[in-house]
């Protein structure tokens, strides 16, 4: 039986082994502790096969110990909080963690369409633009197809439970990654007494300190790792960010961090967001971002137990676990020789390097010896044995001598690449540098300084001294200090040739894009990097290519025969690393999705469970339904009333500016069309504010409560635009002007009293005021006390019918409207909505938005004497082109269906006939329908809508035609004001 | 006598029991009622207000961003020529008063009833409104006295710092209350809060 953990070390690890932990892959129950990654722990367990690749599902392992992880992407938890595509080698165990390998069917052990491999030959990189055309009427299904056997893991079906908030930050110094040069600048940078935030992608802070075997300042590096984070943590001044990846730089030091928050815990605390997406804002930053090591490329490089050698070590040094007792490492570098040493001093049976370099260091050729580790010299891997890695056949690369060792492990390095992409993102620029055989920072904007590996400092000694560098004013004497060394030597080598035409070697291992699709990319000209990446879709997966763009670009370089400079690189775009979408959504979910805008009375109106309808942000009721009502009964009976008795409704919505100033009247005489200058106080008189180019932009009404003070109204869905242009034009375009235009929109409660019993309403809730037609007439203003407030009554009508708006301020609003509803009980008050408020208005031949919709001029809609003669209005030039004085421009009509009952669509455009209108190919169109109810008052249907010359064509029929909705109705052109269109009922 | 309903009076009373915190860290009430009034002035005549200002309230004008006087009654410079006068004594005499005072060279419009104040305080006050809010709160930046036009998530909100404590007052949209209180409090759920009505 085998053991628990087979692959764990009896010590060491920064693991905590008095906290067990047990959790689930591929439902076999393991057990890690508390400080694994997922990654760690199914290697404590020896499990060795973790996925499928993308293409051509081969089997694959572990690769790497970091966010570079191609292989080892996992189905994380199950339900509503499952995740695919998570990087194991980033995952925190946790107990009862459930997950799931991907891409596989029906298992990771036997998977069908491992069969792909067969066809590999047919499917190389951009197969998908050469196959699948014919015949075209296939092509959906080969979709469905495609659409089944490309991606990975699998998107959740329900709801994200968690919640995500957002924080806003400032600081004067940001920090990104706590390695030695991170630190060693935190340190230095904390005594100055500027704002600090240090960020670090990982859980524990450190970076290489915990998985290189190192002394700083005489000591462990992870002892001074807790040692510098213990006095770090003393500074108010400094603010330490685990689990917080830095995930794009953008303009101006803004940068976004994401802070998982609770993802190494089975679920958030009550009220603890999930994850925290920190938008900072700093002075400068300091990349400490560290470098990630570069793959060799050579034939079945993917196979289950190759890994990156760094990888190994970190296992070893950090995790405690020995991936496997025999190992090989293959190498064009000295840093490698690292992960022999370690695995040897861990107690691996077995280590040999395989040096592809002809010379070597004497002292780690002396070292290996002292350990008992085989080096072999100037030779290449030529095989890799097994279906996980058994053995590997070696050839000698002067002699071509040939042997083989058994491994369980291939441990291999092509260098280390500097982690630049937030350099990249800020506008730095990078170069390649022939002895480090990597890009480095170039030019760096003067915000940003970059430190240690990230900056191709590949020694220790070197990073501690950079970072504390970084920090201006700092001495150099009070640097961290390590042993100094000589930078690891490394030979440049892009890909190792195959023996033989077996075996693949692959370049992007998320993608499976081998050093062939490459060449094959080169062959059909697809050579520059840019058309490199997208044709083989090299660095496109969710590792943004972090083990494969340099590979890759450098042997196009070759191919191409170029330097490597010459090719270029493309661009780094953020997020560094995948993003949950529930992230950027923040706390805008559900009904906070857009924020909710209520009137005063919107209490009211949900405690009689009116069914609401969205206005912009606005909540309105729709209507108010009485016991056992249904919702057309109920808006067909407030139709009736607000005709035959008294309705209320709450207009509270509509935009209201305030206007004051000794010019406020020169003002309200140029932004409308219609003249104001014989506007009395109290009075009040619709008009139309047209856009400059003479298209009507709204209307409402213009109130004058004294000689330099008018309150105007505006629609509801204009208020905003309105007050902005309003703003715009006394700050811009007439400064001049003493006058102000402020919004007061909620200081009211407004309502709108209708029908032919509202003045016996009004005289009953004002009783000691004259409300007759005398002393109010229709278009007059009276301002009122009630109860201790001040209220103003507008004689004024939407409905047609007589009508008065009261406005109140708006925390009286629902006391007024009570007293309204008393003083109405006896005469039918009855409340109504938008649905009979819009069925009044039609009924009414009043236009609003659907006719304002931003195509129509005065004229057009019969309000042609509202555009004043002489001008000095906005608009007034504009309008008089041509185009928008042609008497043939469609016109304001009413419609009628013609059998008297069909409900006319709107959006239906009107064309001669039936016939024509089904006809393929290009219909004349006459005009368009606007809106359209049913009207219970009138007992049929009705509609407005523009006609050519509709005018003339009173009595005529043409059809109105909604060929999407295969319905064409036979209509009446009518005068558009179907109920008192002399304005008696509305007069008193 | 007609009595001013907040609004947020169907919202008040369930929040506070459901967050009766003990180790609160934030704590929540409404100022209600408030007495506020905009008064601007035109181009020419910023200097005349301000000395008008200050000889009908006793209170001398801040400057940019800042506000004089005190939770009583205090004048917010919040744009050139723009001033808030929030107070907690009913000011109707003063509206009027005032309007009369400035007549010809600044206008004054009462917008008591068109806001609604929330006072935010405790020891993480900050770090909630930092979660809609993208200025930076820091006391050297953000003092006592400090009173601003910024946003709060996408509403336009007058965001003033009333003392050291530190207690921060938001003014926002009657009609965009209950959002942000419902929003404010979600977010400051996780530091411990109560609501104080």
């Amino acid at each position: 039986m085998t053991r628990a953990q087979p692959n764990r070390l009896p010590q060491g690890g920064l693991i905590n082994r008095d906290q067990p932990i047990n959790f689930m892959f591929d439902g076999k129950s393991y057990q890690g502790y508390l400080g694994d990654t997922l990654a760690s722990a199914l290697l404590a367990n020896g499990v060795k096969l973790i996925g499928r690749s993308f293409k051509y599902h081969r089997r694959r392992g572990i690769y790497s110990a970091g966010p570079e992880e191609p292989n080892a992407l996992i189905q994380l938890r199950t339900g509503n909080r499952t995740e695919p595509n998570t990087r194991a080698t980033m995952a925190e165990i946790f107990e009862g963690l459930q997950t799931s390998s991907q891409n596989r069917w029906p298992s990771l052990a036997l998977d069908w369409r491992a069969i792909n491999q067969k066809f590999s030959a047919l499917m190389p990189a951009g197969f998908y633009y050469k196959t699948f055309m014919w015949p075209a009427k296939f092509w959906m299904f080969y979709e469905k197809q495609i659409r089944r056997a490309a991606g990975l893991g699998k998107a959740p079906l329900e709801s994200d439970p968690d919640r995500y908030a957002f924080e806003y930050a400032h600081c004067d110094l940001l920090i990104v990654g706590s390695g030695p040069a991170g630190l060693s600048a935190a340190l230095a940078a904390a005594k100055t007494g500027q704002t600090v935030v240090l960020a670090d992608e990982r859980a524990e802070l450190g970076g290489s300190a915990l998985w290189e075997r190192n002394q700083i300042d005489n000591m462990p590096a992870s002892s001074w790792v807790q040692q510098t984070l213990a006095t770090l943590s003393g500074y108010a001044n400094v603010r330490l960010l685990r689990r917080s990846t830095v995930s794009g730089c953008y303009d101006h030091g803004m940068v976004t961090i994401v802070e998982r928050v609770a993802d190494h815990l089975a679920q958030p605390p009550e009220h603890t967001p999930r994850q925290r997406f920190i938008h900072l804002r700093t002075q400068r930053m300091i990349l400490a971002t560290g470098s990630i090591e570069r793959p060799l490329v050579f034939a079945d490089n993917d196979k289950p137990g190759v890994m990156l050698a760094s990888a190994v070590r970190t296992y070893i040094n950090q995790y405690a676990v020995l991936p496997g007792k025999q190992l090989a490492v293959f190498t064009n570098n000295d840093d490698a020789y690292r992960t022999a040493f370690d695995a040897k001093e861990a107690g691996a049976e077995s280590v040999t390097v395989i040096d592809a370099r002809a010379q070597t260091k004497p002292e780690l050729l002396s070292r290996a010896q002292q350990l008992g580790i085989t080096c072999i010299g100037n030779s290449f891997i030529s095989k890799v044995h097994g279906n996980t890695v058994q053995a590997v056949s070696i050839i000698g690369r002067a002699n071509g001598a040939q042997q083989k060792i058994a491994c369980e492990v291939l441990a291999h390095s092509g260098g280390w690449n500097p982690t630049v992409h937030l350099l990249s993102q800020s506008a730095g620029k990078l170069r390649f540098d022939e002895t480090l055989t990597t890009f480095v920072p170039d030019t760096v904007p003067s915000h940003i300084s970059v430190a240690g590996a990230a900056n191709g400092e590949f020694t220790l000694a070197g990073a501690l001294s950079q970072g504390h560098q970084a920090i201006s004013g700092s001495s150099p004497d009070s640097a961290p200090l390590a042993n100094p060394e000589a930078p690891p030597k490394i030979e440049a080598l892009w890909q190792i040739p195959k023996a033989g035409s077996l075996g693949k070697r692959f370049v992007d291992i998320q993608d499976d894009v081998t050093v062939e699709d490459i060449e094959l990319a080169h062959r059909e000209n697809f050579r520059s990097v840019e058309h490199l990446k997208r044709y083989t879709t090299l660095g496109m997966g969710t590792d943004q290519g972090k083990t494969s763009n340099v590979n890759g670009l450098a042997i196009m370089a070759t191919l191409r025969n170029e330097p490597i400079p010459g090719v270029g690189t493309t661009t780094f775009r953020p997020p560094y690393t995948p993003v949950a979408l529930g992230l950027f959504a923040g706390t805008e979910t559900g009904k906070h999705q857009t924020p909710i805008r209520r009137t005063a009375l919107h209490d009211w109106h949900v405690e009689q469970q009116a069914p609401m309808t969205s206005v912009g942000h606005w909540l309105r009721p729709k209507t108010y339904l009485r016991a056992g009502e249904t919702y057309d009964a109920a808006w067909r009976r407030e139709n009736i009333a607000v005709r035959e008795t008294v309705g209320l409704v709450d207009v509270g919505t509509l935009g209201k500016i305030d206007i004051q100033g000794p010019d406020a009247h020169i003002f309200i005489q140029r932004i409308y069309s219609n003249n104001f200058a014989t506007l009395a106080v109290g009075k009040l008189r619709y008009g139309l504010m047209l856009r400059e180019d003479g298209i009507v932009m709204d209307d409402g009404t213009v109130a004058r409560l004294s000689h330099e003070h008018f309150v105007i109204s505006t629609t509801t869905a204009n208020a905003g635009k309105v007050q902005s242009y309003l703003e715009w034009l006394l700050q811009v375009a007439w400064p001049e002007l003493r006058c102000h235009a402020v919004s007061v929109t909620e200081q009211f409660a407004q309502f709108a009293l209708a029908g032919p019993k509202s003045r016996e309403v009004l005289a009953r809730l004002l009783p000691e005021y004259d409300v007759s037609d005398t002393a109010l007439p229709h278009l007059g203003i009276l301002h009122a006390q009630l109860e201790g407030a001040d209220v103003i009554v507008f004689r004024m009508s939407y409905s047609g019918e007589r009508a008065y708006e009261l406005a109140i301020g708006a925390d009286f609003g629902r006391a007024l409207w009570t007293r309204l509803l008393e003083c109405g009980a006896e005469l039918g008050i009855t409340p109504y909505g938008t649905e009979a408020m819009g069925v009044l208005r039609i009924e009414k031949g009043h236009v609003a938005g659907s006719e304002l919709d931003g195509r129509t001029t005065p004229a057009d809609l019969g309000l042609a004497k509202l555009a004043r003669q002489g001008g000095g209005y906005i608009g007034a030039q504009l309008l008089q082109r041509q185009a928008l004085q042609d008497p043939r421009r469609p016109c304001l009509v009413g419609l009628v269906p013609v059998d008297g009952k069909t409900v006319i669509r709107a959006g239906s455009q009107l064309v001669a006939s039936e016939l024509e209108a089904k006809s393929p190919g290009v219909v004349a169109k006459q005009g368009f329908v606007s809106c359209s109810t049913p009207s219970a008052f009138l007992g049929h249907p009705i509609a407005l809508g523009f006609l050519e010359n509709g005018h003339a064509r009173l009595g005529q029929e043409v059809i109105a035609a909604s060929p999407l909705s295969s319905e064409f109705v036979r209509v009446r052109i009518v005068h558009p004001v179907f109920v008192d269109p002399d304005n008696t009922r509305l007069k008193g | 006598m007609f009595a001013r309903r907040s609004a947020l009076a169907s919202s008040l009373h369930g929040a506070s029991q459901r967050f009766a915190g003990l180790a609160a860290k934030v704590v929540i009430a409404e100022r209600h009622p408030l007495s506020i009034l905009q008064v601007s002035a035109f181009a020419t005549t910023i200097p005349d207000t301000e000395q008008a200002l200050f000889n009908a309230l006793g209170l001398p004008v801040a400057a940019a961003n800042q506000f004089s006087g005190d939770s009583q009654l205090s004048l917010r410079s919040i744009a050139p020529g723009v001033w808030q006068l929030v107070g907690e004594v009913s000011h109707t005499a003063h509206a009027e008063q005032l309007r009369q005072t400035l007549q010809g060279i600044a206008t004054v419009v009462d917008i008591s009833h068109g806001r609604t104040a929330l006072q935010i305080s405790g020891l993480c006050s900050a770090k909630t409104i930092a979660k809609f809010c993208g200025l930076d709160l820091d006391p050297a930046k953000f003092s006592t006295g400090s009173s601003t036009q910024t946003r709060f998530g996408h509403i336009a909100m007058t965001l003033s710092r009333l003392d050291d404590a530190p207690t921060f007052e938001i003014l926002v949209f009657r009609g965009y209350a209950q959002h942000v209180f419902e929003t404010l409090v979600e977010g400051a759920a996780e530091f411990g809060l109560r609501i104080e009505q």
